[in-house]
């Protein structure tokens, strides 16, 4: 649509700009937020203007004190949780969907609509079961406890099946007959053809892993094995005292930017991998 | 150079045969084209031989030796696809040594033979290229390539030059078949083109229903088609058929009639099969409309309507022919070329 009047322009431009500010302004608070000192974020009204307390709050959380646990612990672990999750579902999902899409055995289609039937059981739905398992096997307070329930992906599979089923079956045929077996075939033909999808995926769940909350809540109890998105909560309830706002808006901040740097070095690819077939 | 040999070869999907049981024997370095209409198991049989379908009943032996049970790769063949089926994500010489390196061949005698192939097939300068940055027929040869430096016993083209528009279908259809002969690889190609199946095969099989209806040389089938089917389905432009009715003196056609020849002995309904290149304008048999024209620059194709026949009788003549749409038009027969087909079995009689 081509249209050259100012009032849509300003209609449209409005609109945007609210849209923006929307999500903009809450980053803005605790930018603000993060650059003052505890004193002056009790008082009224809050500051809507950086302060000059932003590296002494950095330094200050990187070091640990007056909280159970320095930064840059929570934060790898938080990125080993992220890279474990995001590897292992893309493993897991990438040889499922293999499975199903290039083997015939019997009841393909029904292993196939069970693993599709678990996209409606959220981790949340089966939270207890699942705490109940990863207790009796030992596994809380790990790095395999916080991410292996999460492994189990339905829709990465369900998006590795369409992507493979787009592989058109003679190049199947021809690489048997160039005596590739089911496997060679897989990491020679299956897995290059899917490169931009893997990465599309691993942006997502890298994401979704890394701001996984409530499951880290239940099975850590060690501080030293707390993710970064939970320690913000942890802060809020530090006992008897006042919330430590300007810290916690730090932590916030660093929080969110591992993701951020995730999409914006993997965008181009995570574009192409969504959209693009190359076959 | 190996021999193939098919006995009793069948095909089942559940219940339903496709491949109703082929006999056939092919010699060293032969060009067997499989030609036929879509959906007549020529692929299928194809498939069969390189391994990629697998073998209901009977028995496919590659140099006297049965390969029903071994894998595509275990039987000395390469095959080249409609598609061409390139790995996308390889250059061509990779493409091309895939399969050598999986045959654990060592990297030097690799290249030797990945070279050797690309300068015979002229695609060295794009050796380093990937698929999708080649034309047609670049990828086409590129697919022969892949196919002929396994150096493989047989090679199996499924219908590789569909793909193709006309004038280059022709080059590479010369090409292959030169290459063949250089090469001399037993070669089954299948093609729905009865043009490319005439001019390359040194034999024909023409499949029908999954029925080999007719196995012979070009010509052979050409000149004396068994039956109704392979009298239509081979030549270009396609036999002409009339309903007639044979008595002592006479063959009515419609309302018309021509004098019975000699060797027709069979009396009532038969089929008559003419070719559209084998009307004899000097003579005067039937006569009909001219109902369209057809300049194809060396000739003319003219469309005549006979009364009680849908389908019009189609006639190759000069293109010099002063007609027009709406003239009547009388067509001569050449006795000699007239084919006689039983109306109920369909199978030729004279």
């Amino acid at each position: 649509m081509i249209e050259n009047r100012p009032m849509t322009t300003f209609v449209s431009h409005t609109v945007l700009i609210l849209g923006v500010a929307l999500i903009v302004f809450p980053i803005w608070v605790m930018l603000v937020a993060s650059s003052h000192d505890a004193l002056r974020l009790t008082q009224v009204p809050l500051p809507l203007l950086p302060g000059n307390q932003f590296w002494i709050n950095l330094k200050l959380l990187f070091s640990g004190k007056g909280f159970s646990a320095p930064i840059h612990l929570t934060l790898m672990n938080s990125l080993a949780m992220a890279l474990m999750i995001s590897v292992g579902k893309i493993v897991i999902s990438i040889i499922s969907a293999f499975a199903i899409v290039y083997f015939k055995f019997r009841f393909r289609m029904f292993f196939f609509w069970m693993i599709f039937l678990t996209l409606m059981l959220p981790v949340e739905v089966r939270i207890l079961p699942t705490y109940e398992v990863i207790a009796n096997f030992g596994m809380l307070d790990t790095y395999a406890g916080l991410s292996i329930p999460l492994i189990a992906s339905a829709t990465a599979t369900f998006m590795f099946r369409q992507t493979f089923l787009t592989i058109p079956d003679e190049l199947m045929e021809a690489s048997r007959i160039d005596g590739a077996g089911p496997m060679r075939f897989f990491f020679d033909v299956v897995i290059p053809m899917s490169r931009t999808n893997i990465a599309a995926l691993f942006v997502i769940l890298f994401i979704f892993g890394w701001n996984q909350y409530l499951w880290p809540l239940l099975v850590t109890t060690d501080p030293d094995m707390y993710t970064v998105v939970m320690s913000i909560k942890q802060m809020l309830e530090s006992g008897e005292n006042e919330p430590q706002w300007h810290l916690i808006m730090m932590t916030a901040l660093v929080a969110m930017l591992p993701p951020i740097l995730v999409v914006i070095f993997m965008q181009k690819i995570f574009v192409k991998g969504l959209t693009d077939s190359e076959k | 150079m190996s021999t193939i040999n098919m006995q009793q070869l069948k095909k089942s999907y559940q219940d339903t045969e496709v491949i109703h049981g082929i006999n056939m024997d092919i010699e060293e370095g032969e060009f067997i084209v499989l030609v036929g209409p879509s959906g007549c198991g020529k692929s299928t049989l194809l498939r069969m031989v390189a391994g990629l379908e697998s073998i209901t009943s009977g028995e496919v032996k590659i140099d006297e030796k049965v390969v029903n049970e071994l894998e595509p790769k275990d039987r000395g063949i390469s095959m080249v696809f409609q598609n061409y089926a390139l790995y996308p994500h390889m250059s061509v010489y990779e493409n091309m040594a895939y399969g050598l390196k999986l045959m654990k061949m060592p990297k030097g005698e690799i290249d030797n033979r990945v070279q050797d192939v690309a300068k015979l097939l002229q695609i060295q300068e794009y050796l380093q290229r990937r698929p999708s940055n080649l034309s047609g027929g670049q990828r086409q040869r590129v697919a022969m390539g892949r196919a002929i430096v396994r150096n493989p016993k047989v090679f199996l083209f499924d219908e590789p030059l569909s793909n193709l528009d006309a004038k280059l279908r022709v080059q590479m259809r010369m090409q292959i078949k030169t290459l063949q002969q250089k090469l001399a690889v037993t070669t089954i190609y299948v093609t729905h083109d009865q043009v490319e199946a005439m001019t390359m095969a040194d034999r024909l099989v023409v499949l029908n229903n999954g029925i080999a209806a007719q196995i012979g040389t070009p010509m052979e089938i050409y000149d004396n088609p068994k039956d109704q089917f392979v009298a239509g389905f081979i030549g270009s432009p396609a036999m002409n058929f009339l309903d007639c009715e044979v008595s002592d003196d006479s063959i009515k056609i419609g309302q018309q009639s021509i004098v019975t020849p000699a060797n027709v002995a069979q009396r009532g309904k038969l089929v008559l099969g003419i070719r559209p290149e084998h009307f004899n304008q000097s003579a005067s048999d039937l006569q009909g409309t001219v109902q369209m024209i057809e300049k194809l620059g060396s000739s003319a194709l003219l469309y005549i309507k006979m009364e009680n026949s849908e389908q019009p009788v189609v006639i190759q003549c000069d293109n010099q022919l002063d007609v027009k749409i709406g003239d009547i038009y009388t067509l001569g027969f050449n006795e000699q070329k007239l084919y006689f087909f039983d109306a109920n079995t369909q199978q030729r009689i004279y």
